[in-house]
């Protein structure tokens, strides 16, 4: 392969391409659902294909094809676009240097989930459904596990050559309790499927699914009988879960460079961030806030060797004591603030263009036990798990709902809880209220396995890693409105 | 794209090399997508790709199974992969009924999209938009032309194949300082794509959206362009699946039957109206039907997959997504043709008759707050105006709705009697513009 490749690379400059490459990529999948105590659904599946860019004279083409047998036509079709998109193009695309690479990095993993036995996997899901369907009042549960391998090769016209292979291993719970006029869910360890990092199948193993799966059943028939939370303007902690959205759409997602310069202004919308916003000039919160994106980060969603451009994954401060210090940047956009690339360029799959994407965005955790942050609010919540997420095209103003509220009273938890919490701010403002962040034996690295961004729409593997976190005087629920 | 034949060889393998029940969606995208952004071309893509699922059924035992490789020695694979997955499950909850024989029209033929809208084509009807620009504005967006084949098999011997294009543009124009305009179209038809049409609108809603002021919160009567009821609309769709709805998740669980929306709300799914996408089976196989979903605000139908239909008692009406594998697990029906019914005003009427409003061109970022209550939630975007006294005066700033749709669906006072042809997450759609009284925005940017 590495000579077939090697070879492309040369025929792309033979047709007169400035720089070109390509991704190889071979992905496994497997999926695993239980519903309501039975089987609902096992799926895999296998993709192989690559996709080539080529640069002309500052111009970009793309083209990515599943015909193996056919990669030079894909490469002459690839530079073709490129020189098509020259007529409407006046700034010519740069790519900030990198160095040349030939390297290998592989997910560290103890057990191989393509390797454990799918009457094991389905063994474990249905005995998390039995324990759910004990609680009386419980209508709908949901187990699952999904699994994704992709071995990935990496080859420039500068004679780079990297081979990747990476792991992820996911899986949740889910338990609904429904009546004539209202639905409640509980989820564990969180949402949208549950939990996923880059591992093998001993994250499975350790997240303790059925151990839990009582108590998530527990919750929803609790929650259903529970009143709706008030609203009004409260002190919030919100949980690690909570925090994985609130850190992922109004710090992630804003600060991605290629947004702040309009490449996704018509879909997924621009940024209030700025360039001359480097200049230490952009107060994001306040100084409790510090905030990495770390592609190095041990069982993060985001965590890889090298990027789809063959630039080192590394760790980059994106807000320092709420300074913002950083944006997550690709080759091109990092030229354009006369930076070094951030290693942060993915494609989602063989067949797409690789973009600006987050890889683990951690918030740094602080100095407080969780009984500290509690006994400093007078009237307020704790929120857990997200339910709902909504941010504007500037990525100012947001609103989130989440499965539950735990009621604190002059520093303590009451033990009463609230469903259907929502809360909204503005993103600077809403950071800044920030006085509080739990110890590190508190942070929790969660992962998103889905977030979409680009047309055509790719999906993003990130990782969010935060402790217990305290916000003043936010505002929760829409009763002053409506 | 695969052909007729290829794709019947294709089917045949599956269907020699088991004994189980077989089922087999072959589905091919290519996407051929020009995006720009300050009014420069920025990624220009193409992109082919053919996926088959294979699923196999035995009893109350299924599993699927998704390759790109189509050499025999890897479909072969693909049976022996899933004829494992399939023998050591355990059984579902239900027993599998095969489809039986359906006659299903055939669409092939050639749109003139991919002609017109080839690379070349791309690039020019963008310079020609581009070229209207004053200088202190750029634009932002995407043309695509979609090239999608679908063909599906299964061993009782239904056969159906059906390949068609789609084009879609939507622009968003801004002004320096920072004022936006939004222009989409998307069709399925040559007749249908006024690109420079759609790119006009979003100049000409840039240009009026310039210094906006920030409006109080509260309640107000909106008028909604086309594109906005949409946004809207597709939550009510989701929760007209018929999973969603027998498992106590919709806002319509238990209430079939009942009037939940205003009169003048008829909403379709209509696969014979050649301006929506007509796709005339589903990934079970089944003939796609047309089926009214809401009728003078009476919940009607809700959508079924083969296996909820058996569940309601009813026959399966083609709106299944299930065995395709990007929706694993996902049960119920989804609408792909619809078309909601209008009424007898006009946009500018709706506006001539509103002392105190706001027009909306379209939401952003919405999203499901409470599914039981149909409570949503999103924001303005790309052109929102104050109306007083009959007239659209100030732009304002963009602010956040949350609202139930069992509300604002039955506070439509107007609609508009021409339908918009809208994206309904990826599919043309035939839309009204909407006049609605006490739509709440809860939230703004200060």
């Amino acid at each position: 392969m590495k000579e077939k490749l090697t070879r492309l690379m040369e025929y792309c400059k033979e047709l007169g391409a400035d720089y070109a490459d390509i991704r190889v990529k071979d992905i496994w999948t497997q999926s695993l659902a239980a519903e309501d105590g039975k089987m609902k659904a096992q799926s895999s599946s296998r993709s192989l294909g690559c996709g080539i860019r080529v640069y002309v004279d500052g111009s970009l083409g793309f083209c990515a094809t599943s015909d193996m047998s056919a990669l030079e036509d894909a490469a002459k079709r690839a530079y073709e676009i490129a020189k098509v998109s020259a007529e409407l193009q006046s700034e010519k695309i740069e790519l900030a240097e990198k160095p040349t690479v030939v390297d290998s990095f592989a997910t560290p993993i103890e057990k191989d989930p393509e390797k454990v036995s799918l009457g094991d996997k389905i063994a474990l899901l249905l005995s998390c459904e039995e324990a759910m369907r004990e609680v009386s009042g419980v209508s709908r549960t949901v187990s699952s596990m999904s699994f994704r391998k992709e071995e990935v090769i990496y080859c420039d016209t500068d004679g780079s050559y990297i081979t990747q292979s990476f792991c992820q291993s996911g899986g949740g719970l889910s338990a609904t309790a429904v009546d004539g006029n209202d639905a409640q869910t509980r989820s564990y360890p969180t949402s949208f499927g549950g939990n996923y990092a880059r591992a093998g199948y001993e994250y499975i193993e350790g997240l303790e699914l059925l151990k839990s799966a009582k108590k998530c059943a527990e919750e929803s028939v609790k929650l259903l009988n529970a009143p709706d939370c008030p609203s009004g303007t409260y002190d919030l902690i919100l949980d690690p879960s909570q925090m994985t959205l609130q850190i992922h759409e109004s710090i992630g997602h804003p600060t991605e460079l290629d947004r702040v310069f309009g490449s996704e202004a018509a879909y997924a919308g621009a940024s209030f961030v700025a360039p001359e916003d480097l200049k230490n000039t952009l107060v994001y919160g306040s100084p409790d806030v510090t905030v990495v994106a770390d592609a190095t980060c041990p069982l993060g969603l985001g965590t890889f060797g090298y990027d789809d451009e063959g630039v080192a994954g590394q760790k980059v401060t994106l807000i320092d004591k709420g300074i913002f210090k950083n944006f997550t940047t690709s080759r091109d956009t990092a030229a354009k603030v006369n930076v070094k690339s951030g290693g942060m360029s993915i494609a989602d799959g063989w067949h797409n263009l690789p973009i600006v994407r987050m890889t683990n965005i951690n918030m740094l955790p602080g100095d407080y036990e969780l009984d500290s942050l509690i006994a400093g609010i007078e009237d307020g919540f704790m929120l857990d798990v997200n339910k709902s997420w909504s941010i504007d095209d500037k990525r100012i103003n947001f609103q989130f709902a989440c499965e539950i509220a735990y009621e604190i009273k002059k520093g303590k938890l009451t033990g009463k809880v609230y469903k259907n919490p929502i809360y909204s701010g503005v993103t600077t403002e809403f950071w800044a209220g920030c006085d509080g962040v739990a110890k590190e034996e508190y942070w929790t690295l969660y992962g998103v396995p889905n977030c979409g961004k680009g047309q055509p729409g790719q999906v993003a593997r990130v990782g969010h890693g935060s402790a217990p976190t305290r916000f003043r005087g936010v505002k929760v629920g829409v009763a002053d409105v409506k | 794209m695969l052909s007729k034949e290829k794709a019947r060889e294709v089917i045949d393998v599956f269907t020699g090399a088991t004994k189980h029940h077989t089922v087999v969606n072959i589905v091919e995208n290519g996407e051929r997508l020009t995006r720009f952004s300050n009014s420069e071309i920025h990624q220009n893509v193409e992109i082919d790709d053919t996926i088959v699922n294979l699923t196999l059924h035995n009893g109350k035992k299924s599993a699927s199974s998704q390759g790109n490789a189509f050499d025999k020695d890897s479909l072969l694979k693909l049976v022996h992969d899933t004829e494992e997955m399939l023998e050591n499950s355990p059984e579902g909850e239900q027993e599998f009924i095969p489809t039986p024989i359906q006659k299903v029209p055939e669409l092939t033929g050639d749109s003139g999209l991919e002609k017109k809208f080839d690379i070349k084509g791309r690039a020019d009807v963008l310079k020609r938009c581009f070229s209207t620009l004053d200088k202190d504005y750029t634009a932002a967006g995407a043309i695509s032309l979609d090239k999608k084949m679908h063909a599906y098999g299964d061993c009782m011997g239904n056969f159906h194949y059906m390949n068609y294009d789609t084009l879609s543009f939507s622009s968003v124009v801004t002004h320096k300082d920072g004022a936006t305009g939004y222009g989409a179209v998307t069709a399925n038809r040559l007749s249908a794509c006024d690109i420079d049409a759609a790119f006009k609108k979003a100049y000409e809603k840039a240009k009026t959206s310039r210094n906006p002021v920030f409006a109080d919160l509260g309640a107000y009567t909106v008028v909604l362009e086309s594109e906005a009821v949409a946004n809207l609309l597709l939550f009510m769709l989701f929760g007209l699946n018929g999973d969603r709805y027998q498992k106590g998740m919709s806002f319509a669980s238990d209430k079939l039957g009942q009037k939940l929306f205003g009169e003048n709300l008829t909403v379709r799914d209509d696969v014979t109206n050649e301006c929506t996408f007509q796709r005339f089976f589903d990934s079970e196989g089944y003939t796609r039907k047309p089926v009214t979903l809401v009728e003078n605000g009476v919940v009607k139908n809700v959508l079924h997959c083969s296996k909820t239909a058996q569940k309601a008692g009813i026959s399966p009406t083609g709106h299944s997504f299930n065995n395709l594998g990007f929706m694993m697990g996902s049960s119920g029906g989804y609408p792909l043709n619809v078309v909601m019914q209008g009424g007898d005003s006009s946009l500018d009427e709706m506006i001539k008759g509103t002392k105190k409003g706001i027009l909306v061109t379209h939401f952003h970022y919405c999203n499901t707050v409470n599914p039981r209550t149909l409570q949503v939630t999103g924001l303005t975007r790309d052109g929102t105006f104050m109306i007083e006294d009959g007239k659209v005066t100030t732009p304002i700033k963009n602010m956040r709705f949350t609202e139930s749709l069992l509300d604002a669906f039955s506070n439509i006072t107007a609609l508009s009697r021409d339908l918009n042809l809208v994206d309904v997450y990826g599919y043309p759609s035939l839309i009204p513009a909407a006049k609605i009284e006490n739509f709440h925005f809860t939230s703004g940017q200060k």
